[in-house]
């Protein structure tokens, strides 16, 4: 038989030659079957191989085959050969819940929660089709519908350790923590040796906000001798919560060392440590912001974030002729975009569309959600400023830099890709004055300002200002203050509630002085109750101020206007468009209101003489009156 | 007759018309082996591995259900390093020409090689019936029965092998160490002696009768070590170049190399854990040389400590040193030595500048120039045995080793007597340490204590044989059997557990335990043992005096029975000291990692300077003209340090 080194048929265009022992496909199947039950996936799998293109034999095939690629961690693969097999057996939910696992593990949530449902719906009481729902819900962030399920698969099988554990995980990611440390205790009791259930129950407690007892629980781990890189993390993590960075350091170092793949513990403990590289790895910022994202507004507004309005001011003061409409602003890109809250900041100002880039999907997923971003891409900024082709008359880079540590390179290719005038953003964290960069201890890199003049003459742009801001509150109180760490402050205005309105209308023009009637200071929607914040400052075009008084028409536009309905009341505008039902009940409040029914005081104090001249009849000491 | 045309032409070079060939060969024998080899091999010539496998698969896609293909299939994963998918492969090849002798011959192999004894043993049984005249299979599975600690088993088949195939020397090591293991020490150094006789040259026999010689009564001494070091340093040969490069730091953080396959739940880890966690990470950077990847806690806590960390695996010798000495590792310590998986002539190519000698296989001394120093204490090798070691001893303050007691040891047990009335003695150890004169000893304790009974307690006696063997070692000794009882292996939590029925723990001698000295004292029960003068006779007495027991050491079997039976009579203050021992333990320096860590960072230092001193004296006395000669080496100089006085 001829065979060249090249060979003679393609693969597939033949049917495979049928075994010459008719038992032995049977003996390969049941084989197979044998060692992936005895967990040995990579040895089957040449027999699956055989048996692939066999008449009659698909489906059996294709799902072991699944079985096995999804056992050595060749997703794609087994993603093929588990729809094969669910295209050969439909409602089959053994296939079901296999794939549902395979695309848990590829990320593809909807799918795996579809998968998993029509399983538990094939079979409801599995109570493993449950535990494989539960985790793609948890996956996807529905905790509550993951806590149900999870709490079936659990109720199925109490003394089940990894579905204690599952449970646990889910209580303390829906935010429930008592529950969730509860479950775990009980499950460390009882399967002390179980990987990482020591590392849940620390972590649960950091996320509770308990740092002390986060660092007993995984301390006491490590003595009993539990050493697992995510052991070590949490404690050094907790450590951190807890202000003790010396003490972290030794754990950074020991997690980093105990996971080599992982870039966010390497970066951290090469930060702790003082060993810097020239950069934060691609994967720490990912790993980083991927597990921030759904949380980050909310903790950056309540840390008093500042940046997004930083650069809007600067925009405008930099471009008057933008600030002042008469042009609007040119192609915009953001690098680090993160959720869009800088696209928000300029979101009116955008003549152009406004292209965002960031290392993290699960913040670019928040940003398109704002619906502000003509483009999202998902890389590193220098790979996207390379591969960019436009002029740009803005770049904007919020609270990237300080993953950087030479600036050098990203500086010139920012300069490459802007237009000619355009303008350059960014904030850094101020270094001390002698190095050039420094990598801090949380993790973020510092820049020198001299560092910085060097790199922006080497890269060609001009420095058209420097401005020294408290960007957000730390908890160490060493925000992006000056070297010294001066405690930041927002500028806080208190309004005392007993403060008269009158007082603090001073400066509203054609206003009248009078101390009566005071205004209330807070209206309240008579349908909602809703304190409704006051509109306009000073006297407008509807504004009862600006009423005769002593007649009868004033004093009925005055009511009218006071007691119209709030407007801009969603239960209102919904009750009256009609799309709600009103309540049949028997005061109608839904109508307008005739003033008299309701507003007595107001119809006697039309008759009532100026000044008062009695005292009032309320006990002194006694609350002020409220309206209802 | 093809197949001999397709391997001459790879041989010639030709391989694409050999692989022709093979291919021919295959497709009319699908099963043949050979073919199979020489297929991937003629692959590997014309293409990358990746392609090479790449084109096996589509070959094998064509035709499904030929055993060539994963024959070739798995010769390239072989070579390319990958046992797993090889063993996949070969499986299948299994299936699809079951009987062929040498597929079974080649699964049995690599799943000896990849430590699944259970399924290694059945194929490698059915091989050997297909192919007796291999003699390799057999030596495989008395590898495989040995890491089962099947001796009985073991010692048949080699007993076979030797019936059929003469005394072949790698044949009679193995026999040497199965009657070791068994007790039986004299048989077991004739065997490694005539093994030595029958080797021509070199050392694996040696090292073989070394690792036989100090378990046996007569011949286990110090001086008779010291000159089987020597032998072996003789058979090494000249010394090779150095590997480390100069010049080095005086001052400064010290690289540290730790060279072991037992850097995890073994007695090296136990031993050695405690101390290398507390060394100050500012002053000592370690990086581990791993010789056998383990994974468990102990492995763990290790690989979370050590900076720099190497499986080395299968590497040759030449290459371990190789990266050492790339890595610039300042003092490198063995902890292998000439024991079970342990590399000590890595140290030969001299990769590190100082290289020291400490926990596993530590008997006695290596006899090896290259090692400097040993690590040890004031009473393991007190000043007058200096003349039986080659290394210069390097004495810690307190004990040689720091010991980690095991997290999931469970609480002291009551006193077993004050129930029973009458003592029970253990001994947990290894059987290979139990000799003719201890069993005389135990027999008159038990024969002065009445009532009193014997509990034995190893994995090998899980075996029937090896019990039977021993009961009859029994009773020519003259120990009564009812009061003997003999117990097999236990996980290591159930074995701690089980001490709780012992009231005294009995060492045996000239090798005393180790580590079970440690852990009985950790579980509440003294130990009595007897001290001679190598290495591992004095194990028990540097355990005994670092937790302030000195006095339950004797010098002599006689004074050995008399001491365990006299602290057998005093049920009260055994009591007393079983309830006292965890809490003194623990505060002793033996269990003070922190006490032991400055020890030995002092240690370790004091051994770097006086190399330091002597690569100054060394220089000075080289002068000028050798100044200009040396090539001034790539240094590792921390800027902020001085140097040593090198060639600048």
């Amino acid at each position: 038989m001829q065979m060249d080194t090249g060979f003679p048929m393609a693969p597939g265009s033949l049917p495979p030659a049928a075994p010459a022992d008719a038992g032995l496909a049977e003996r390969l199947l049941d084989r197979a079957r044998l060692l992936l039950q005895g967990r040995r996936p990579l040895e089957a799998l040449p027999m699956l191989d055989r048996l692939d293109r066999l008449p009659g034999l698909e489906g059996a095939v294709a799902i072991l085959r699944a079985e096995a690629l999804f056992g050595l961690a060749r997703l794609e693969e087994a993603a093929a050969a588990a729809d094969t097999a669910i295209a050969e057996g439909p409602g089959d939910p053994h296939r079901l819940q296999l794939r549902a696992r395979i695309r848990l593990a590829r990320g593809e949530r909807p799918g795996a929660i579809d998968d998993a449902a029509a399983a538990v719906m094939a079979v409801p009481s599995d109570p493993g089709a449950k535990a494989v729902l539960g985790a793609a819900l948890l996956e996807d962030r529905r905790f509550d519908e993951a806590v149900y399920f999870l709490g079936k698969a659990f109720r199925a099988d109490p003394a089940n350790p990894m579905s204690q554990a599952r449970l646990g995980q889910a209580f303390m990611l829906a935010g429930r923590h008592e529950a969730a440390a509860e479950i775990m205790a009980h499950c460390e009791l009882h399967a002390p040796a179980m990987p990482g259930i020591a590392a849940l129950r620390a972590q649960n407690a950091l996320l509770a906000g308990d740092a002390a007892l986060a660092a007993t629980l995984a301390g006491a781990a490590l003595a009993r001798g539990v050493a697992e890189a995510s052991v070590h993390s949490t404690l050094a993590h907790a450590l951190v919560a807890a202000g003790r960075l010396m003490d972290a350091a030794p754990h950074f170092t020991a997690a980093a060392r105990l996971a080599p793949q992982d870039h966010y513990l390497a970066h951290l403990a090469a930060a702790a440590s003082g060993t810097a590289s020239d950069r934060a790895t691609d994967g720490y910022v990912a790993a980083l912001f991927d597990g921030y994202a759904p949380r980050f507004e909310g903790a950056l507004l309540s840390l008093g974030y500042r940046v997004p309005g930083l650069f809007r001011r600067a925009v405008e003061r930099l471009l008057p002729a933008v600030a002042a409409g008469e042009a609007r602003l040119g192609p915009v890109l953001d690098l680090g975009c993160g959720t869009g809250l800088v696209g928000v900041a300029l979101s009116d100002l955008l003549g152009d569309p406004l292209v965002g880039v960031d290392l993290s999907r699960g913040m670019l997923e928040q940003a398109a959600a704002k619906g502000l971003y003509a483009e999202l891409r998902l890389a590193e900024i220098g790979a996207a400023l390379r591969q960019d082709t436009g002029a740009h008359a803005l770049i904007a880079a919020g609270d990237v830099f300080c993953y950087l540590g030479r600036l050098e390179e990203v500086l010139d290719l920012c300069r490459q890709r802007l237009a000619p005038g355009g303008l350059l953003l960014f904030s850094v964290e101020r270094g001390p004055q002698g190095s050039a960069w420094q990598l801090g201890q949380s993790g973020r890199y510092a820049h020198a300002p001299d560092y910085l003049e060097t790199c922006l003459a080497a890269a060609g742009l001009a420095a058209l200002e420097w401005r020294e801001e408290d960007i957000r509150l730390d908890a160490g109180g060493a925000g992006a203050g000056p070297d010294g760490g001066r405690p930041c402050r927002r500028p806080l205005r208190w309004r005392s509630p007993r403060a008269p309105a009158w007082r603090l209308a001073k400066d509203a023009t054609a206003r009248p002085s009078r101390p009566w009637p005071r205004a209330r200071r807070s209206r309240r929607c008579h349908c909602c109750c809703e304190p409704q914040p006051r509109a306009t400052a000073g006297p407008g075009p509807g504004s009862i101020w600006a009423l005769p008084w002593h007649n009868w028409a004033g004093w009925w536009r005055r009511c009218r206007i006071w007691n119209a309905p709030r407007t801009n009341c969603p239960s209102w505008r919904s009750r009256m468009s009609g799309s709600v039902p009103s309540p049949g009940c028997g005061v109608n409040r839904n109508a307008p209101q005739p003033p008299f029914a309701r507003h007595w005081r107001a119809t006697r104090a039309m008759f009532r003489p100026w000044p008062p001249s009695r005292p009032s009849r309320r006990k002194p000491g006694a609350s002020p009156k409220r309206r209802r | 007759m093809e197949f001999a045309a397709a391997r001459l032409a790879l041989h010639r070079g030709e391989a694409a018309s050999a692989l022709e060939g093979a291919a021919t060969v295959l497709t009319q024998r699908p099963a043949h082996a050979g073919a199979a080899r020489l297929l991937a091999e003629a692959l590997l010539a014309l293409h990358e591995p990746t392609a090479a496998l790449a084109e096996v698969a589509v070959r094998a896609k064509a035709d499904p259900f030929v055993a060539g293909w994963p024959l070739a299939a798995a010769q390239l994963h072989e070579i390319a390093g990958d046992p797993a998918a090889a063993i996949a492969e070969l499986r299948t090849a299994e299936m699809l020409a079951p009987g062929e002798a040498e597929i079974q011959a080649a699964l049995g192999r690599m799943l000896a090689a990849a430590g699944r004894g259970a399924e290694a043993e059945a194929v490698l049984r059915t091989a050997i019936i297909h192919r007796p005249t291999d003699l390799d299979l057999r030596n495989l599975l008395a590898t495989v029965l040995w890491k089962a600690n099947r001796l009985g088993a073991m010692l048949e088949m080699l007993d076979s092998a030797i019936a059929e195939f003469g005394l072949h020397p790698t044949l009679l090591m193995n026999r040497a160490l199965a009657l070791n293991a068994r007790g039986e020490q004299d048989a077991a150094l004739a065997a490694a002696d005539a093994a030595v006789a029958g080797s021509e040259g070199g050392t694996a026999a040696l090292v073989n009768r070394m690792a036989v010689l100090p378990y046996h009564p007569g011949q286990g001494h110090a001086a008779v070590l010291l000159a089987a070091g020597q032998d072996i340093a003789a058979e090494l040969g000249p010394v090779p170049p150095p590997l480390h490069r100069r010049p080095r730091a005086r001052r400064g953080r010290l690289r540290i190399g730790l060279l072991s396959g037992g850097l995890g739940v073994h007695p090296v880890g136990w031993l050695t854990l405690a101390g290398l966690e507390a060394l100050p990470e500012a002053e000592f950077e370690l990086a581990a040389y791993v010789l056998k990847s383990r994974q468990d806690q102990l492995a763990a806590r290790f690989r979370a400590r050590c900076a720099i960390w190497r499986e080395m695996g299968e590497a040759e010798d030449a290459t371990i040193a190789a990266a050492i000495a790339a890595d610039g590792v300042d003092v490198l310590v063995d902890l292998g030595g000439y024991g079970e998986g342990g590399r000590p002539f890595v140290l030969h190519h001299r990769p590190a500048p100082v290289q020291v000698k400490w926990v596993g296989a530590q008997f006695s001394t290596t006899g090896l120039p290259c090692i400097d120093w040993m690590l040890t204490d004031r009473w393991e090798t007190p000043p007058e045995h200096d003349c039986f070691y080659t290394e210069r001893s390097l004495r810690l303050p307190d004990g040689y080793v720091c010991y980690t007691p095991p997290p999931y040891a469970p609480p002291v047990a009551p006193l077993p007597a004050s129930a029973r009335g009458a003592v029970t003695f253990g001994c947990f150890n290894n059987l290979a340490k139990v000799t003719p004169a201890v069993l005389a000893a135990w027999a008159r304790i038990l024969a002065d204590l009445p009532g009193s009974r014997l509990v034995l307690r190893t994995p090998v006696l899980g075996e029937a044989a090896t019990r039977e063997a021993l009961r009859h070692r029994l009773a020519a000794a003259g120990l009564p059997p009812g009061r003997v009882l003999l117990e097999g292996g236990l996980p290591h939590r159930d074995l701690l557990a089980a001490y709780g029925g012992i009231d005294i723990a009995l060492d045996p001698f000239p090798y005393t335990g180790g580590l079970t000295v440690c852990e009985a004292l950790w579980m509440g029960v003294p130990v009595v043992a007897l001290a001679g003068d190598s290495f591992c006779a004095r194990h028990a007495l540097s355990h005994l005096s670092n937790v302030g027991l000195p006095d339950w050491v004797a010098t002599t079997p006689e004074s050995y029975a008399a001491l365990a039976v006299a602290r057998a009579r005093d049920l009260p203050a055994l009591a007393a000291l079983r309830e006292g021992l965890r809490p003194r333990m623990q505060a002793s320096p033996l269990c003070d990692a922190p006490r032991f860590a400055r020890g030995l960072a002092q240690a370790l230092r004091s051994a770097w300077q006086d190399w330091c001193d002597g690569a100054d004296q060394a220089d000075s006395r080289a002068g000028a003209s050798a100044r200009a000669a040396i090539q001034p080496g790539v240094s590792r100089i921390s800027p902020s340090e001085a140097s040593c006085a090198g060639p600048a």
